[in-house]
């Protein structure tokens, strides 16, 4: 399955429980972050013990993104199901510096930046 | 809104030091709305376009590097910016964004028009971000489950160590020009 717009692609892999992002993910609200949402709450669903949601490639996230995935974050918690692991890059500065945020909303968030 | 011109947090008339550069930019909030990439495709611009003061990583030692300046300046901007192409419910949709650099930080001031009723909001909004606990706010806002208004504000605050200030004009017929000031340190102290 897979999300693609003029910046961005969003992939995800149901044999390994990953979301994978590429680009820049800039829209405008949580109705245009929708299909992100379900795509999160769809493999969050099938994931078994471990969920990945893999940054790396992500040059830009607005805060209207960062909302998206930090209330999916919230979800997980709440269902307490699959955890959730976490992969950024040092090099890229908003992962450097927002993503640990991700740990104030669900400690058992693991996530892995280099 | 009983004040027709008002000023909070951090915000300064008077951009005082050495000016090492400065710029403006005129848009239009309806240009941006209308085709929501023109947001971000500005932000990348002036990011770009300011990223050549900084040196790149290995030689940036008591300041940041040019990859950090450009990534923040970008973030920063396309934040401010977006607020202006979705709130700009006057008539008059005149944005103007103007970038100082400074020598130690670069300010960022960005404004557009609104009616009254959203210039409240505004305010509103700024008051609760100036007074309460930013990181606090930040899970709060985040446990409310809306579409967190203030959320763009809290991550340059917390995460990009920015400090932020507002300004509300009147400008007749119960029209406001709001603008939001935000001001970034490059240099190491």
């Amino acid at each position: 399955m897979e999300i693609r717009g003029e910046d961005y692609v969003i992939t995800y892999a149901e044999s390994s429980d990953t979301v994978e992002f590429f680009g820049t993910l800039r829209l405008r609200d949580s109705a245009d972050y929708k299909p992100l949402n379900d795509m999160l709450e769809t493999a969050h669903r099938s994931a078994k013990e471990m969920m990945t949601l893999d940054f790396r490639n992500l040059q830009f996230l607005n805060s209207a993104g960062i909302n998206t995935i930090s209330r999916f974050v919230i979800t997980a918690r709440t269902r307490d199901t699959a955890q959730l692991r976490v992969l950024g890059n040092n090099e890229i500065s908003w992962q450097q510096k927002s993503l640990l945020n991700l740990q104030k909303l669900w400690a058992k968030v693991a996530i892995e930046i280099r | 809104m009983g004040e027709s011109h008002m000023m909070l947090g951090a915000y300064t008339e008077e951009k005082a030091g050495t000016h090492l550069s400065d710029s403006r930019l005129l848009l239009d909030a309806g240009d941006m709305s209308r085709n929501w990439r023109r947001c971000s495709l500005t932000a990348d611009f002036l990011a770009r376009y300011y990223s050549y003061y900084f040196p790149y990583r290995e030689k940036a030692t008591d300041r940041i590097s040019r990859e950090t300046a450009e990534n923040t300046i970008s973030y920063i901007l396309n934040e401010l910016i977006e607020n202006t192409a979705k709130y700009s419910d006057a008539e008059n949709k005149d944005v103007e964004v103007q970038v100082s650099l400074r020598e130690k930080d670069i300010v960022f001031e960005v404004s557009n028009h609104v009616t009254a009723q959203r210039a409240d909001g505004f305010i509103r909004l700024a008051r609760g971000l100036l007074e309460g606990n930013p990181e606090e706010l930040y899970v709060a806002q985040l446990e409310k489950n809306t579409d967190s208004s203030g959320l763009g504000y809290l991550t340059m605050i917390n995460d990009y160590g920015v400090s932020l200030g507002f300004k509300a004009d009147e400008t007749g017929d119960g029209v406001f020009r709001v603008t939001v000031q935000a001001t970034m340190k490059w240099k190491e102290t």
